[in-house]
């Protein structure tokens, strides 16, 4: 019976003994050295460029992309006309009055004026039309009209007797 | 500086010898943790390459026991979780066998072998790893505890259990028990 034991350990002994054996391979891929001395040889080399400092061309890229933006904005700043909306024309010019707007602003005495406006906003509209007045003309599409000055006329009421 | 290209060509000349005399042995041991190929290569790689920088590999007294150790550390960290089937492909076995059997009894040896590989790797690490690294060949029992960081006798013990492991498992498989 021990006998009988002992032989079937002896047995799964073997079993075990050869799937050991078999269990890692014996020899690696060939090449194994030449591809262990190239990747060391990479891993040497990779470093002394890895030790670059990359700080100061994050900083002078920065630097660039900022003047860049910089410059492209007084460019295109400089090359905006400055615009007047409203023009000296000679017949205008004969007809009109020291302050037209601010006499409408402003209605002739016994004549009730818009209860709403006020004196600021009245220096605001002056301000207005005397920066207008102050830049380049640019001339206007539209034909001159002969603005001739109403005539006011007394009414008579005749007096009956 | 005239001396530094032939220093250069003596130490690479001396690391080249290194590399040419244990590649083959650090494989092996890495193959043996790791159970991939790519990933045994690759620790393999990684193990000289530590080795190489900072020149430790001048000052190795046991050179196969430190190589060893390297590549048995970082195989562990390579290792992937681990499947019951194999992870050595089947072609890799069929190669290895040079036996001069009957084509069944061939069949059925490569059919058990397969089996017991695949119960060798579901086995716990702490079982396998000294169990895998005896199985070379190529390490001493005392190799071995250096490699693991273990006590002789522990790793005396955690082979012979293994083993027993096995053989219940194989047991099992015959539809048998064991007493002994």
């Amino acid at each position: 019976m021990r006998d009988e034991s002992d032989r079937l350990d002896g047995l799964l002994d073997n079993q075990i003994d050869g799937a050991l054996a078999s269990y890692t391979p014996r020899e690696p891929r060939p090449g194994l050295e030449q591809r262990i001395l190239a990747s060391v040889a990479a891993a040497e080399i990779l470093p002394r460029h890895s030790t670059w400092n990359w700080r100061p061309v994050w900083t002078l890229a920065a630097t660039a992309v900022l003047l860049a933006a910089v410059a492209i904005a007084v460019v295109s700043k400089s090359r905006q006309p400055e615009v007047a909306v409203v023009e000296h024309h000679p017949v205008a010019e004969a007809h009109r009055s020291p302050n037209p707007i601010a006499m409408q602003m402003n209605p002739a005495p016994g004549i009730q004026g818009h209860p709403a406006r006020s004196r600021t906003a009245e220096a605001e509209v002056g301000e207005t039309v005397a920066k207008a007045r102050s830049g380049p003309m640019i001339p206007l599409n539209f034909a001159p009209i002969d603005v001739k000055p109403i005539a006011i006329v007394p009414i008579q009421i005749a007096v009956l007797n | 500086m005239p001396g530094t290209a032939g220093e250069d060509a003596q130490t690479t000349g001396t690391f080249a010898a290194l590399v040419e005399r244990h590649s083959r042995f650090v494989y092996r041991i890495a193959l043996a943790v790791a159970r991939n190929p790519a990933d045994a290569e690759d620790a393999a790689q990684e193990t000289f390459l530590q080795v190489y920088r900072g020149d430790r590999w001048k000052a190795i007294e046991d050179e196969r026991g430190y190589l060893a150790r390297v590549a048995w550390r970082l195989a562990v960290r390579r290792r992937k979780p681990r499947m019951l089937e194999q992870e050595l492909p089947m072609e890799m076995e069929g190669e290895l066998r040079s036996r001069e059997t009957s084509p069944e009894q061939s069949a059925m040896d490569q059919q058990l072998e397969a089996w017991l590989h695949a119960r060798i790797d579901a086995l716990p690490e702490k079982l396998r790893q000294p169990l895998a690294l005896a199985a070379l060949g190529e390490l001493k029992l005392v190799e071995i505890a250096g490699v693991l960081g273990l006590p002789e006798g522990t790793v005396r013990r955690r082979i012979h259990t293994a083993r027993q492991k096995l053989k219940q498992d194989l047991l099992e498989r015959k539809g048998g028990s064991h007493e002994g």
